[in-house]
């Protein structure tokens, strides 16, 4: 391929055809869809519990709300369908709805579908579920633990999946090594969140049974076989269709199709077209993740910083099912376990284990920056260590230019590059040298400004064996191989001469339609404008295979080739009629300016749109050998992409293109604080097709890189509730906090395809997060863990624990599976009454049910044990709450113990204190109390900032009430101000 | 993510919103900007029976000035607020504005439905403590006027009773020689504060201080006013600026959450206590050389 | 006292881009839904109904206003504009639109609707903006695409262009 050619579209910094429509309202999404009539719309009842087992259902009430179709229970699911199934065949049971168990937060228990989504709501607090809690298994090192409690029963373990894989000679390589130096990290999940959610309308016909589900799923395709044989047809009886405009995905609308199913299934349940419109607590809480992953890496170093030898090992957190087409993400960066450097020897040990999480998927990066953080990292460690400058001991160790195409130890062939010239460009659009100097400067300021840098191979256009990596040779031996990375492209030529492109890529933004006029544009010598482009898919009517789809950076490396193939074949079908028309030799025309006309002096031409027509209109004239009309299907299939051999070596990708960030860091010594000074950023992509739209995938890839480096987290507290289950707490970077960026390019073009393109797009979401923490640990002198925070990075600064909670601790020996949230406190107060009198008060179930906030009843049941219905109400916030308690360890007139727990409309709680009189002078009682209580539930997610705050009003209240007429003080003037109110508002 | 059903009152006087509120009691619910309070209706945290909106009673958005401050009505919207020249009599105000949510809240967000919501990490209701300010209630009943010391009680609690409509918030005119500041500490802008601060404080001719109070948010329930009293007289300097930072640290128990834990809140307490002192301090010495 | 029942649907009249509308809403109803699924105004979008995505954003007698946390009952009477009205005709793009074409400012174009409305009020207002004004406006709106370097790249050319006009 030789470099693209100045008069061509391709190469050329258009404006996107796209725009128009979006900037104006025009465009549609499938929120905007009624595609037939009578749609109702569903809502869907969600686990509060990280783990529990689902005793009993009864949706009596909830079918008799107004406005109610019907309620789809786990159990019709389980018998309308059968399990999603995954690449590794694990006896556990996936199905879109809990059966018989919940294994997330978040997980769709039942489905109401009613006339609209406000009445659906509604219904859905009228479902009575009975759970017993389990206890939850959150971190993936506890996975590993064979004493944690089992998620699948029928597979008996939480580790799911294990494989080694052994390249070279890394035992020598280590063996002989001069350094060892290693780096563990525990990479956190993130989450692409975009802004449209998921959006299923989904249709069930009889006679025969067939499925019709319009989506906002973005492929993989080979996700179809998985649908279709859920739901129990042929794949052609599930017809899926694409909107025209899709809101954002970057791999996570791969996610939906979970809900493709749940949402057909319950259509035939309640024979009614259903629209489920997933919004944004759904989404962070039940989509899909990012893996999080633990690494420890070591590296086998010379003194001279040369890397010799790799050990990897992994483990993979999938989340509660492992959901198709993982275990990808832990093998999309397989066949290039080297990264950029030459090192041969590697040794891995891969594991994947299931936990109380959401399951995970695609997501931007797919599992590349969970791999080039801690192999950057190691990097940074071993030239520290061993005295060498960051870049120098990268420069030492990449791949040479002459080396190309380089043979991967684990089998990817990178085509071309030169790294080298990357990173001296990157240092230089960062400014390295004035950035040495001005860190010196800062230093001597006392200042913490720290240098860093990042990189990668990107690899795009996956091969569809490369999850077959994940089983041994002799289990892919049994099932059926897998191979390849097609994409196809038709073009046609109505009989009134107007061209159409069909791709069926399912763009999410990307702008595909742009770049598939401009390369079918180059060929036809058409204006691009001239030509129609289609992106969505329809499964029935349009050519797909499994490949179809909009993932792994694939659009540019496969789809654009199958375009250009496609016109190139109709381009030479003109010439042949030019030929004809014209009196020419067929080598003797030329198309442009939408004419086809002759180079041999003649100067004559015919327009294209003629030529074309006449193939529609005059058949039977056509030259011998020439079909009627212009239809061709174009494959562009790369050979190159077997599947892996008898060794494991797998040629992951088609493409490999290569970046390196350098930034620069100021931390904030008060508060932590990460502000970024400079970034540079450079990438070999190869030709670009629309260097405007490249610039927009690198910004975008950065900005999720940002997110990532310094805010994002899917965070769930030790007992599996999730914390950033809002965009208030789930932290997208905004405006204010992306840096400004110079980026840069070199280009080595890739002879892989067509248009000696490397894919991109996913760049810098890859990278910048170990670039930006190799920056901080430079200012700082230490590691810090992702994100980022500035509580994080002051915490690691001071030497202190880095989580601000335990965000990811073990639960408690005895692990309460009610227990959520956690709130410990205190407190104190003073009664006007000798101890005797407060004890009996406090062993008086009137006096109690006068103290206690919002309690409606309360029964003794004797032995100190009473229950009571409270309604809560906080600001509004709370309900009605079913609550036990038992008091013990009672010394009269002392001390008791006392425990309880509550379940009600906004989650459950749990919790023990200690309470102690002791008398005071002239008659008092001092009341002491500690507690500990932990929330869960829906209340535990949203408002997790506000508990701690909750629960010592509570208490407050309780305590104003039970002294109120005996008189008394306490520690805080809260409860003075609450007794005012008491006095003069409520009774 | 919709609302539980809910019935809608338009009152458009405040005679008609009280009669409301006196008619439904808990199960009422004031709307005025809405800009919380439509989140956790959406997310179905709350459910009251009755919506009362007040946004259209009539002089509810004005801003009244006199002699002793500013009066600021019950669906004046923070952007107004924030461009009001009558509030330059009351710079706090002013100075906590741009931290409050974004634009566009605070196109339709409301100054006293902020301090009525008594979110703990809100900017308004530590401002309005900081300034001394007050708040007007109404009730069929009568008007109230309660100090926001004792308005602001806990989580999302306050002194208003059911019945009762803050109809305006006080905020008394900053003296002369005086100064004031706010700052605050937050992941991302507009993000809830993790810390926020405030100070207020006069200077007399010499430049000793009359008066101080410096204030927290986002380190407690609700947000705290730090014990000063023993600076009064004191003059302004390093010294002073650390015993602020000390009693700042003394003064909270604060939580861990996922963005900040209990040590690193106080820390920054401390800091940001200091900061918005020496600030306030500063602008005083300015306005007093001015004088 | 202007009073509705829980379940009752009344009508409500806006003038939507000019043109006076009317439609059926419960007291619940948010001005999004209303907007899209009984105006069938479908250019304004929800992302969140929390708040913070600004996505839904519409401009209500001139300010911009988040649609997912107001109810279409409380907007009766009043002017509302979203993007399917910043043009003057369907085949014109403003200038704001057509800076946002240039600058590639967006690329899934889920969020634009409501960082067009959000520019239109502050445009109007800041005639000169800083890029940091411009970044703070900004930060009212979540974009997951673009890493907002086209955006504000599209909102400066206008903004100069403006002022020094």
């Amino acid at each position: 391929m030789s470099s693209l050619e100045e008069n061509r579209w391709v190469g050329q910094a258009t404006e996107r055809r796209e725009d128009a429509a979006l900037l104006t309202g025009n465009a549609r999404f499938i929120d905007d869809l009624e595609p037939i009539a009578g749609i109702r719309h569903a809502a869907i009842l969600r686990s509060p519990h990280a783990h529990a087992r689902i005793l009993r259902i009864d949706a009596t009430r909830a079918e008799q709300a107004p406005g109610v179709t019907g309620v789809v229970t786990g159990q019709d699911i389980a018998q309308l369908s059968r399990p999603l199934a995954s690449a590794l065949k694990l006896a556990a049971k996936y199905y879109p709805c809990a059966v018989g168990k919940v294994r997330y937060f978040g997980e769709p228990v039942a489905v109401v579908v009613a006339a609209d989504r406000y009445l659906a709501e509604d219904a859905l607090a009228l479902i009575d579920v009975e759970y017993e809690p389990l206890p939850p298994v959150v971190d993936p090192k506890f996975a590993l633990d064979p004493a944690s409690a089992v998620l699948h029963d029928e597979v008996g373990s939480n580790v799911v999946h294990r494989r080694t894989f052994r390249y070279g000679d890394p035992e020598q390589a280590f063996a002989t090594a001069q350094h060892i130096f290693s780096y563990s990290n525990h990479h956190p999940r993130v989450h692409s969140t975009p802004i449209e959610t998921y959006g299923v309308i989904a249709n069930f016909e009889r006679a025969p049974d067939r499925y019709t589900v319009w989506s906002n799923f973005q492929g993989p395709f080979t996700i179809h076989p998985v649908m279709s044989a859920a739901l129990g047809v042929p794949s052609q009886r599930l017809r899926l269709i694409s909107p025209p405009a899709s809101g954002g995905s970057f791999g996570i609308k791969q996610g939906v199709f979970p809900y493709i199913v749940l949402m057909a299934v319950v259509s035939r349940k309640l024979g009614v077209p259903v629209k489920w419109i997933e919004d944004r607590l759904e989404h962070l809480a039940a989509s899909s993740s990012a893996t999080d992953r633990l690494t420890d890496i070591e590296g086998a170093f010379s003194d001279g910083g040369e890397l010799l030898g790799l050990r990897l090992r992994q483990t993979e957190n999938v989340g509660a099912y492992m959901r198709a087409p993982e275990p990808a993400s832990l093998y999309r960066m397989h066949g290039t376990l080297n990264g950029p450097y030459r090192v041969r020897h590697i040794a891995v040990e891969n594991a994947a284990v299931v936990t109380n999480q959401v399951p995970t998927g695609l997501n931007r990066g797919f599992g590349a920056p969970q791999y080039f953080y801690p192999l950057e990292r190691l990097m940074d460690v071993a030239a520290d260590k061993l005295g060498i400058d960051k870049a120098d001991i990268r420069m030492r160790n990449f791949i040479r230019s002459d080396e190309f195409p380089y043979d991967c130890p684990s089998g990817s062939l990178l085509d071309s590059g030169n790294y080298h010239n990357t990173l001296a460009l990157a240092m230089n659009a960062a400014g390295y040298a004035e950035l040495l100097k001005e860190r010196d400067t800062a230093r001597a300021e006392g200042r913490l400004f720290g240098i860093g840098i990042g990189a990668a191979v990107e690899t795009s256009g996956s091969n569809m064996g490369y999850i077959n990596a994940a089983l041994t040779a002799e289990e892919r031996a049994k099932g059926s191989p897998k191979s390849g990375g097609a994409a196809s492209a038709t073009l046609t030529i109505d009989p009134m001469g107007s061209i159409v492109v069909n791709v069926g890529s399912t763009p999410n933004g990307q702008g595909h339609a742009t770049v598939v006029a401009q390369v079918a544009a180059d060929e036809l010598g058409v204006d691009p404008a001239s030509i129609e482009v289609i992106t969505e898919l329809d499964t029935l009517t349009d050519g797909w295979s499994i490949t179809s789809g909009n993932y792994a950076n694939r659009f540019s490396v496969a789809v654009t080739s199958a375009v250009k193939i496609a016109a190139e074949n109709v381009g030479q079908k003109l010439k042949l009629l030019a030929a004809e028309a014209l009196d020419a030799s067929p080598d003797k025309i030329q198309l442009a300016n939408g004419h086809a006309s002759t180079t041999d002096g003649r100067n004559i031409s015919i327009p294209i749109r003629r030529l074309a027509a006449q193939t529609h209109w005059n058949a039977v004239a056509l030259p011998a050998g020439v079909p009627a009309g212009i239809r061709e299907v174009a494959v562009f299939s790369p050979l190159s992409l077997t599947g892996p051999d008898q060794a494991d070596r797998i040629r992951s990708s088609l493409t490999y293109a290569f970046l390196c960030d350098v930034v620069a860091v100021e931390v904030d010594r008060d508060s932590g604080r990460v502000h970024i000074r400079k970034y540079g950023s450079v990438h070999d992509i190869g030709n670009q097709l629309n260097p405007a739209m490249v610039k927009g995938q690198i910004w975008g890839g950065l900005a999720h890189g940002v997110g990532a480096a310094l805010f994002e987290q899917l965070a769930y507290d030790p007992q599996g509730v999730l914390l950033s289950s809002t965009f208030a707490d789930y932290l997208c970077p905004t405006a204010a906090e992306m840096p400004d960026v110079n980026i840069d390019h070199i280009c080595s073009p890739t002879k892989a395809n067509r248009l000696g393109a490397k894919g991109m797009g996913d760049g810098c979401s890859m990278i910048a997060p170990a670039a930006i923490a190799n920056a901080v640990a430079d200012a700082i002198g230490r590691d810090v863990s992702l994100p980022l925070t500035p509580a994080r990075v002051w915490n690691a600064m001071h030497g202190k624990s880095e989580a601000p909670v335990e965000a990811m601790q073990r639960p408690a020996d005895a692990p309460d599976a009610m227990a959520g949230r956690k709130v410990e406190g205190k407190g104190l107060v003073v009664v006007q009454a000798p101890p005797d009198v407060v004890w009996a008060r406090l062993l008086d179930p009137n006096a109690l049910q006068n103290a206690i906030p919002g309690c409606e009843t309360l029964q003794d049941h004797g032995q100190h044990s009473y229950s009571a219905r409270i309604a809560i109400s906080i600001a509004g916030i709370g309900g009605a709450y079913d609550a036990r308690v038992q008091l013990k360890d009672l010394k009269a007139p002392e001390s008791f113990r006392l425990a309880g727990h509550a379940t009600g409309d906004l989650g459950f709680g749990s919790g023990t204190a200690l309470v102690t009189l002791t008398p005071a002078d002239d008659g008092k009682t001092t009341i002491q109390y500690s507690y500990s209580a932990a929330v869960g539930g829906r209340v535990a997610s949203l408002g997790h900032r506000l508990i701690s705050g909750a629960t010592k009003l509570l208490i407050a209240q309780f305590f104003a009430r039970f002294t109120k007429d005996l008189g008394g003080s306490a520690d805080t003037g809260i409860l003075t101000k609450l007794r005012a109110w008491l006095g003069g508002g409520r009774s | 993510m919709k609302p539980a059903p809910f019935a809608y009152v338009r009152p458009l006087s405040i005679a008609e919103a009280v009669a409301a509120l006196g008619e439904h009691g808990s199960a009422g619910r004031i709307i005025a900007g809405g800009q919380s309070l439509g989140a956790m209706l959406n997310m179905r945290l709350v459910a009251p029976k009755v919506l009362v909106d007040i946004n259209r009673i009539a002089g509810a958005n004005s801003i009244e000035k006199d002699r002793t401050g500013i009066r600021v009505g019950a669906t004046v919207r923070q952007s107004d607020a924030l461009r009001h020249t009558d509030l330059n009599a009351t710079p706090l105000i002013k100075e906590a504005l741009p931290h409050v949510g974004h634009f566009q809240t605070r196109n339709r967000g409301t100054i006293c439905g902020s301090i009525a919501h008594a979110d703990p990490s809100a900017e308004l209701p530590l401002a309005l403590l900081v300034s001394d300010g007050a708040v007007e209630l109404r009730s069929k009943r009568g008007t109230r006027i309660v100090a926001a010391d004792d308005f602001l009680v806990s989580t999302l609690t306050t002194a208003r009773r059911e019945d009762e409509m803050v109809v305006a918030t006080l905020w008394p005119s900053a003296p002369a020689r005086s100064g004031c500041a706010f700052d605050e500490f937050a992941i991302r802008g507009g993000d809830y504060a993790i810390v926020a601060a405030a100070a207020q404080v006069s200077l007399d001719a010499p430049g000793n201080i009359t008066s101080i109070r410096v204030g927290l948010a986002g380190v407690g329930e609700r947000p705290i006013l730090i014990d000063t009293s023993q600076l009064i007289g004191d003059k302004p300097s390093d010294g002073v600026a650390e015993e602020i930072m000390d009693r700042a640290r003394r003064s909270i128990e604060p939580i861990s959450d996922m963005q900040a834990s209990a040590e690193y809140r106080t820390h920054l307490a401390g800091i940001f206590a200091r900061r918005v002192f020496d600030a306030a301090i500063r602008r005083a010495q300015e306005g007093a050389s001015r004088v | 006292m202007f009073e509705v029942a829980c379940d009752a649907s009344i009508p409500v009249r806006v003038t939507l881009n000019g043109v006076a509308r009317e439609g059926l809403a419960s007291p619940r109803m948010q001005l999004a839904d209303f907007l899209r699924h009984v105006l069938r105004a479908y250019g304004t979008h929800v992302g969140c109904e929390h708040g913070i995505c600004g996505a839904c954003t519409v401009l209500i007698d001139g300010r911009a206003v988040r649609a997912c946390m107001i109810f279409a009952i409380q907007v009766d009477g009043m002017d509302i504009r979203t993007v399917e009205g910043l043009a003057a005709s369907p085949d014109e793009l403003t200038a704001l639109q057509a800076a946002f074409k240039k600058h590639h400012a967006l690329q899934c174009g889920f969020c634009t609707p409501g960082i067009l409305m959000s520019c239109t009020q502050f445009l109007a207002e800041h005639p000169a903006p800083t890029e940091a004004e411009i970044r703070e406006m900004l930060t009212g709106h979540l974009c997951r695409c673009t890493g907002y370097k086209g955006i504000v790249e599209a909102i400066k050319e206008v903004a100069a262009a403006k002022s020094g006009a």
